[in-house]
């Protein structure tokens, strides 16, 4: 799928891999320890993975809260009418 | 309201009311655009009124209504050319050199204690709604309908590790959007 050679310890594109999945699920031991190795020397995997969690839980604030998610209550008018036009033809 | 009853078991003259708003959520989660979620569930409830002869009562109204909603938002996706199409699969080169660095212009900053909460939401929203269709799709999937990866797998037709590239893009897009637009 990608061109570049998956080495040890990870790269940063591996990493930040690994950290998407670790704030999904458990990791394998091997990745655990790739990832921690990793963020162990590079301060932009940890940013990453820290920002990560921020833009995760404001994600799901934001759509579990998302108004735009509820429907105009003109279009529901307008489907009540069609249908009711529908079942009398 | 004894007409509303169609074959003595559906009544379409409570569709609107007891499953519009719930249907509409559930296409909104998975092709993210208004129009496009409003015509699907009109769709639905127009499909269903015509083939209303065929509910034989073995699934519940709800589910039966369900199955013809998924139906069309698969029709969607196909449409679309969405299912299979995962985009350029290079995407990530805009972050990472060959070697898998961070490229220096994409390389995270450090952000500041977030200040104007609403300022925030207002900029990751933009964000979201700047992701194409699949990533939308299993942000939505994932943090709208808090599924399970092997759901979201599933109903997206995708392998795991495409699962994968389409959640680390994702999250890539968005904390670069926020960056760039939120810390100016
Ligand atoms: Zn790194």
């Amino acid at each position: 799928m990608d061109t570049h050679k998956h080495g040890w310890p990870p790269c940063c594109k591996d990493a930040t891999l690994l950290a998407e999945k670790r704030l999904q699920e458990k990791l394998s031991f091997r990745e655990r320890f790739g990832l921690g190795l990793h963020l162990l020397y590079c301060k932009y995997c940890r940013r990453f993975m820290k920002q990560g969690r921020i833009i995760a839980a404001a994600t799901e604030q934001l759509l579990q809260h998302d108004e735009s998610l509820t429907l105009d209550a003109q279009v529901k008018a307008e489907w009540e009418l069609i249908i009711s036009q529908k079942i009398d033809l | 309201m004894s007409e509303t009853t169609v074959n003595g078991t559906l009544s379409p003259r409570e569709w609107v009311n007891r499953y519009a708003d719930d249907f509409f959520r559930f296409a909104m989660a998975r092709v993210s655009d208004r129009i496009i979620a409003q015509d699907l569930v009109q769709d639905t409830f127009l499909s269903a009124l015509q083939s209303a002869d065929q509910f034989r009562g073995h699934s519940s109204e709800r589910n039966w209504l369900l199955a013809i909603l998924k139906n069309k938002i698969i029709d969607h996706y196909r449409k679309e050319g969405k299912v299979v199409s995962l985009g350029r699969l290079e995407e990530e080169d805009a972050f990472f050199d060959e070697k898998g660095h961070w490229r220096k212009e994409a390389a995270p900053q450090p952000w500041p204690a977030p200040g104007e909460q609403n300022e925030f939401y207002r900029i990751l929203r933009a964000c979201i709604r700047k992701l194409n269709g699949l990533g939308q799709a299993v942000i939505n999937l994932k943090y709208l309908e808090e599924k399970k990866s092997e759901e979201i797998c599933k109903e997206l037709s995708i392998s795991p590790s495409n699962y994968w590239v389409l959640m680390h893009r994702a999250r890539l897009h968005l904390r670069s959007c926020l960056e760039k637009n939120w810390l100016k």
